[in-house]
């Protein structure tokens, strides 16, 4: 039960901390408004030239953060995800001999999952806190912030709790072994209780005015990052449109 | 110079019949370095709540100066600066630059100003290397740097430290407690609240032992 529950932990963990929290330099709001465009305009598209734009595309974002190596690992992993799920969904296009819009599916849903990945990845997570502040979402900003940093919290709290309990199982007597872990919940519950408190406490502490706290004032500052997604939107949708 | 005063402060947490502070008389003066001690449960982080005004008491006064604390909030909170037992609990930012800052950002200075000021604390706290990092990735005694920076960048004029050596290894401890005494040295007034036995070999002003929710002044170790 507990390598079970200790591997779930780890692999939220991962996904947690494939993201850096710092991204590439760039004005968030404006990266996330033009990757978005992008990537809803590959999500409709028929045009072949607008998939392969936003291919390209993704791979420079991800070669600028990792290499060519992960691009090749998330582009392998995103067309295995759509090819399972689009054959289960577009068994129909198949049936009646429509291959070519089904390859067309798999290929924008692809490049669009993986441009999305790839944005993201750039943007990292307090990229993407600051760009939902920029487009005057404060509360989702405020939110993904919070999220990765409670979540992380929970998870080696989680861990921490867990260990404690393996520690004083000294034989193994089955179904009494889990029935100690749901009180996990009620434990997790109470810490994340007092630690909320704690730190509410701690963040009145710092509050010297009377208004609520405020989010940093970002500067516009257009990077070669901001320019490059910029014209890539646009390409696209003049691609689009012509 | 009295700069904190707490008279006759009781306290009890709301559902508890038990007070956790009873009648607590406590000067704290212009450049000094004070030191609470007492075993665990015995109200020191409740009394360093109360006096940084983030509890209120049941009876009694905190006075800030002369005059009541509480009619001098928030904008008396630039005057003092606390730190929490668990540093990981004061942190909610997404960098440890962002953390540092959080409370210049408050007192609406510009951004230039702000980044001026947490490099400079954080060359002097050794953390400039984890600027760009998550604050709850670091190790105990980063985490309780960080915390430490978090609260000298505004320069306040009383430090309230909860444990701030429990994760300290000895080196980084005598840093540290040699930070403080030069804080002191130049008019702040620092408690420090503590288990930590060591901290006795430096030198400080003033020793108090909180037990069973009373405060003793411990006369043998104070200058």
């Amino acid at each position: 039960m507990s390598s079970i529950t200790k591997k779930f932990l780890d692999s939220v963990n991962d996904v947690l901390n494939s993201i850096d929290f710092k991204g590439l330099e760039c004005t968030p709001s404006l990266f996330l408004i033009a990757s978005l465009t992008t990537v809803s305009i590959t999500s409709f598209t028929s045009n072949v030239l607008v998939v392969v734009t936003s291919y390209i595309s993704s791979l420079i974002l991800i070669i600028l953060n990792e290499g060519v190596r992960r691009y090749v690992k998330v582009l392998a992993t995103t067309l295995t995800y759509v090819v399972f799920f689009s054959l289960v969904a577009l068994t129909p296009l198949l049936i009646n001999n429509r291959l070519g819009d089904y390859v067309l599916y798999v290929l924008r849903a692809s490049a669009a999952a993986t441009l999305l990945l790839a944005s993201i990845k750039t943007l990292g997570w307090s990229g993407l806190s600051n760009a939902f502040y920029g487009v005057g979402l404060p509360a989702l900003g405020r939110f993904v912030v919070m999220y990765v940093r409670m979540l992380s919290t929970l998870i080696k709290d989680s861990s921490k709790l867990i260990f404690c309990r393996d520690m004083r199982m000294l034989r193994n007597v089955g179904l009494r072994d889990m029935l100690t872990y749901p009180s996990l919940v009620g434990n997790l519950l109470v810490r994340g209780y007092y630690r909320g408190w704690r730190t509410s406490l701690a963040i009145t502490a710092r509050t010297m005015s009377t208004n609520s706290y405020s989010n940093p004032p970002k500067e516009f500052k257009l990077t070669k990052l901001d320019l490059f997604m910029t014209s890539v939107a646009i390409t696209e949708v003049v691609l689009q449109l012509t | 110079m009295e700069v904190l005063t707490l008279r006759d402060v009781w306290f009890k947490y709301p559902g508890s019949g038990e007070y956790v502070l009873k009648g607590i008389n406590l000067r704290l003066c212009r450049s000094e370095l004070s030191v609470i001690r007492g075993p665990n449960g015995s109200g020191k982080s409740t009394l360093l709540l109360i006096a940084a005004g983030l509890l209120t008491p049941e009876k009694g006064d905190v006075l800030l100066y002369g005059k009541p604390l509480a009619s001098q909030l928030p904008q008396a909170r630039s005057k003092i600066g606390m730190t929490f037992q668990d540093p990981e609990d004061q942190f909610f930012n997404a960098t440890v630059y962002d953390e540092v800052a959080f409370a210049l950002r408050q007192l609406r200075v510009s951004e230039d100003v702000v980044r001026a000021k947490v490099v400079e604390i954080a060359e002097v706290l050794n953390i400039k290397h984890l600027l760009s990092r998550p604050p709850y990735k670091l190790s105990g005694g980063e985490k309780v740097r960080v915390a430490l920076a978090s609260i000298l960048v505004y320069n306040p004029e009383i430090l309230l430290l909860d444990e701030p050596t429990a994760y300290l290894t000895t080196d980084a401890k005598s840093e540290l407690m040699k930070l403080l005494k030069d804080l002191r040295d130049s008019g702040r007034t620092v408690v420090i609240v503590t288990n930590d036995s060591e901290i006795m070999k430096y030198h400080i002003d003033r020793s108090y032992t909180l037990n069973n929710g009373m405060l003793y002044e411990d006369k043998s170790r104070s200058n």
